[in-house]
């Protein structure tokens, strides 16, 4: 089945998978406790007048009935119209749309880093198996994957940017400045450092070991005896057979990271004050802006499902035997 | 059409030619935590240019460690001390570089399990390619061209096209010749083929041997068959190692081996090999007809649903279809057929463990189908399970005794002191010392495992034991052993057995009567002496016929069944055997759907050319 066909016959499921998304993200807030104008108007309904409250709820709909509101809700998913962030006084698409470039530069930079580094460790220290550079990288990496995050990332800030003096410690730009293009290229990148640094360490790990593992039981399969066997060298078999077949597990651990990319941004962007996306979540959970969390959950959904059709596209070009 | 492999070899070569191969006091030993092991202990063998060599051994003989130590492929943790010689140079100790010279262009290898050889990510004129890229660069004709040609020649229909195709999308028989186009590509002067028909149908076998013996005879090369399979062996080998525990214990030319055996161990071998011309055995008695039967079966079908595209949607397949059998109190049944007949989903729905679409079952005269989640579990206690490997078919966590009175924990709640005793019981049923009971699985051996899986399967006393390729994975000797239990047990508590087998020597051993399986269908089905003494569906003498023979001076006829069993997706209209059967008329075969006819009172055959002198001829 070529992609297209896959896309067609797997879309449907795709579909029922995102509406329910956002449905669920629309009955959430009127599932809580207490009125959902705390939710949608950012307000406690004790603080106002009568008179203000009725037309806040009129201006936020919550009068109609219910299926009017999810029907309307749905228009304005639509048309990515999630109303207006009350504390920041802006239109949430345009803040998501502003915010989301700055964390896909950092998270997918880091992704793709932390893949290529993490798959070669994983291959050289299986073919390594019990010596010492398998032993230490093995128990490095142990370490690292217990490393909290937050605390690594201040480590950074303090040796890069406070001791050293190499890298800025915070935002994406130096604010105000008017740049050539290459030289405000070179800013975002140095800006940019520390977060990439930092994410692609602490994911090499994961990806180390399910690659170390993987590589591992690749090696003992009967078709590498019969390389061996043809009179390959150890470098052909490596390449040729084991690593092909190892990459299949970790291409799975790799989709699922891309998924889950952005929510992991939240930590690091709150460390080195980097406006993407998942600061944009910390400072609405801190001030309570509900319409924005919403907003930002259905973006983190969506990147999800993204990365599930991705993974979905990627598997049987890598796996002959799941072609149908 | 399949090239029928009709030009065998039969003459021996001269005997006084070169030695190809010459092993002298090779001994491996491996490192391990609790000391060193030895595998192989002075080991002398010498293979004469142009011959075909056999080494013959149950497992832990040594004789798969010795082929790799010749390949240079052992672990890095075996220590090799000795002499190997290919055509004077030696192979001990040789540097990276000679021995994959070696490798591949000089000694080619097939392996047992062609799926699990072949690389699966990789389409299989991709893995012939670099066969012969390894060792002669990509200018020397190593094109797609030459690997689709490779393909044709060993038996590959449509090779231009199926070059392109994936391992997993070809069948077992064609898997494995594809393994010998590999081993071929780069023209190597000796193939190993290490234990490579043993998972193979005894028909596709058959074809499996014909091939190996016309390319290798074409090419003039020496082949070095390990097997512990004593039939095959008769029927190609020139000359015999028979090895035991990692030492040479026989040698020497394959009909002397056969006609005149020194060692005890050999002839060991040979008398405990089930063989089709042995005298039948005799058998623990049936009940007689009156009674209710252990087993009533009539009209079963179990279907299952086939997930395709969208528009072509699902399909259903049969995997049995609209079969009955009778299982009488005491007696054995013995199941046969070539692998995806449907044997097993037939077990399978005996027990209630697989959907049926149609049809009844009943044991013991209680309706499986029509019993409740509660019933059910009571029927399931007259009919236990005994599976192909033990090894897995244990949880390894568990202890002997905990294994073996498992069942009775969830049936019958005996005290803790009770089942100990019910424990040691059932391990002397099945002479096994009750010490073991304290024992962990992987502490014990194959036979002894396998053991345990028949006291567990007779804990709760059933009145029918399922037996699932019982001693497949057993050694010859285990074999004879464990079959003998089975009748002994059966003879002491008048169990009815199922027991499936490919190994028609097998079912020939312990079956009272025989039912033969083709793609879902009963086709033959009679008491033993009538099916082995005189089969009548084509399909059934070709089984038979494909059969090797422990016997030199019987070498196999021409191939009886050519090609591999069809999907059970799109079984051929009529009888589902016309397009392999070699007495198919067009015309009535292909439209005609045969039904179990009685050809005498206990001897039922579907064929619509059934009783037709001219069928007797042609097949």
């Amino acid at each position: 089945m070529g992609p297209w066909r896959f896309l067609i016959s797997r879309g449907g499921q795709y579909a029922i998978v995102l509406a329910v998304a956002i449905s669920l993200n629309f009955v959430l807030p009127r599932l809580m406790p207490g009125s959902p104008l705390a939710l949608l108007a950012g307000v406690e309904p004790s603080e106002l007048t009568p008179e203000e409250r009725e037309e806040l709820i009129s201006e936020a709909g919550l009068d109609q009935p219910m299926i009017v509101q999810y029907f309307r809700y749905w228009g304005n998913v639509l048309t990515f119209n999630f109303g207006t962030s009350f504390r920041m006084n802006e239109a949430i698409g345009d803040l998501i749309l502003e915010r989301l470039p700055w964390t896909l530069l950092i998270t997918m930079t880091a992704l793709l880093l932390s893949s290529l580094i993490g798959i070669a460790l994983g291959v050289l220290a299986a073919w390594r198996r019990g010596r010492a550079s398998d032993v230490v990288s093995l128990n490095t990496m142990i370490a690292l994957d217990s490393t909290p995050s937050f605390w690594l990332g201040m480590l950074f800030v303090a040796l890069f940017s406070v001791t050293l003096g190499w890298l800025p410690s915070y935002g994406a730009v130096t604010p105000g400045a008017q740049l050539a293009p290459w030289d405000a290229f070179v800013d975002i990148a140095a800006h940019a450092a520390l977060p990439i640094l930092t994410l692609t360490i602490l994911s090499i790990p994961g990806i180390f070991l399910t690659m170390r593992y993987s590589t591992l039981s690749v090696m003992g399969e009967d078709f590498i005896r019969t390389a061996q066997a043809k009179g390959l060298t150890n470098t052909q078999v490596l390449s040729r057979h084991v690593v092909r077949n190892a990459i299949v597990p970790v291409s799975t651990v790799i989709a699922l990271r891309l998924g889950f990319a952005f929510g992991g941004s939240v930590v690091i962007e709150t460390v080195f004050s980097y406006p993407g996306l998942g600061r944009l979540v910390f400072e609405a959970v801190s001030s309570r802006d509900y319409p924005v969390m919403q907003a930002t959950f259905l973006v983190f959904t969506i990147a999800v499902l993204v990365a599930n059709i991705l993974a979905d596209l990627l598997y049987p070009r890598l796996d002959p035997r799941t072609r149908t | 059409m399949l090239k029928p492999e009709a030009d065998v070899r039969t003459t021996a070569p001269a005997a006084d030619g070169p030695a190809a191969l010459e092993i002298r006091d090779l001994s491996v030993s491996f490192r391990t935590s609790s000391g060193d092991v030895d595998a192989v202990r002075g080991v002398d063998i010498t293979v004469r240019s142009g011959t075909t060599h056999a080494i013959v051994g149950e497992s832990g003989s040594g004789k798969s460690v010795t082929m790799m130590g010749v390949l240079g492929l052992l672990p890095e943790e075996a220590q090799v001390s000795g002499s190997i010689r290919y055509l004077g140079k030696e192979l001990v100790d040789a540097a990276p570089a000679e021995l994959r010279a070696v490798r591949g262009a000089e000694i080619g290898v097939i392996f047992q399990d062609p799926l699990s050889s072949l690389n699966p990510v990789m389409t299989v004129g991709a893995q012939i390619l670099e066969s012969m890229t390894a060792h002669r660069g990509t200018a020397a004709g190593a094109t797609w061209k030459r690997a689709a040609e490779l393909l044709a020649e060993v038996g590959i229909p449509e090779a231009e096209r199926r070059v392109k195709e994936y391992p997993h999308q070809f069948s077992g028989g064609m898997r494995q010749r594809v393994m010998i186009a590999m081993a071929l590509a780069a023209e190597p002067r000796v193939l190993i083929a290490d234990e490579a028909t043993t998972a193979l149908d005894v028909t596709v076998q058959a074809q499996i041997l014909r091939l190996v013996q016309r390319i290798t005879a074409e090419r003039s090369m020496t082949t070095i068959w390990i097997s512990h399979d004593l039939g095959v062996v008769a029927q190609i080998a020139d000359d015999i190692t028979v090895m035991q525990s990692g030492r040479v214990v026989e040698r020497g030319s394959c009909h002397d081996i056969f006609a005149a055996p020194r060692e005890a161990y050999t002839i060991a071998l040979l008398e405990s090999m089930p063989r089709l011309d042995a005298p039948l055995r005799e058998l623990p008695p049936r009940a007689t007809a009156t009674g209710t039967a252990a087993v009533d079966v009539r009209d079963l079908e179990v279907a299952y649903q086939v997930k395709r595209g969208l528009r072509t949607g699902n399909r259903l397949v049969r995997a049995v279809d609209d079969v009955s059998l009778e299982i009488a109190a005491g007696e054995t049944v013995g199941l046969v057929g070539e692998s995806g007949s449907g044997k097993s989903t037939f077990a399978r729905a005996l027990l209630g463990l697989e959907p049926m679409r149609h049809g009844t079952v009943h044991l013991a005269g209680q309706d499986v189908a029509g019993a409740r989640r509660a019933s059910l579990s009571a029927l399931r206690r007259n009919a236990q399970m005994v599976f192909q490997d033990p090894s897995s078919s244990m949880n390894p966590g568990l202890s002997v005794q905990e294994i073996v009175t498992e069942p009775l924990l969830i049936n019958h709640r005996m005290s803790a002191s009770g089942r100990r005793a019910r424990a040691a019981e059932l391990l002397e049923l099945v002479e096994l010392d009750p010490q073991l009971a304290r024992r962990h699985p992987h502490q014990l051996s194959g036979g002894q495992r396998q053991r345990v899986a028949i006291a567990r399967a007779l804990s709760l006393e059933p009145s029918l034991l399922v037996c699932d390729e019982p001693v497949s994975a057993l050694d010859v000797t285990v074999q004879t052993q464990i079959l003998g239990l089975l009748r002994r047990l059966q003879a002491d508590l008048g169990v009815s057995l199922l027991v499936i087998s490919h190994d028609l020597a097998v079912i020939r051993d312990i079956a009272h009567r025989v039912a033969v399986m083709y793609l879902g269908k009963i086709v033959e089905v009679g008491d033993r002496e009538a099916i082995f003494g005189s089969p009548q569906h084509p399909y059934t003498r070709a089984l038979l016929g494909a059969v090797p023979t422990p016997d030199p001076t019987k070498r196999f006829p021409p191939t009886p069944l050519q090609g591999d069993p069809p999907s059970p997706l799109s079984p051929p209209p009529g009888c589902r055997f016309h397009s392999r059967c070699p007495a198919a008329v067009i015309g009535r075969c292909d439209t005609t759907v045969p039904t179990l006819t009685a050809w005498t009172p206990t001897h039922d055959v579907a064929c619509v050319r059934l009783g037709e002198p001219e069928l007797t001829r042609q097949t």
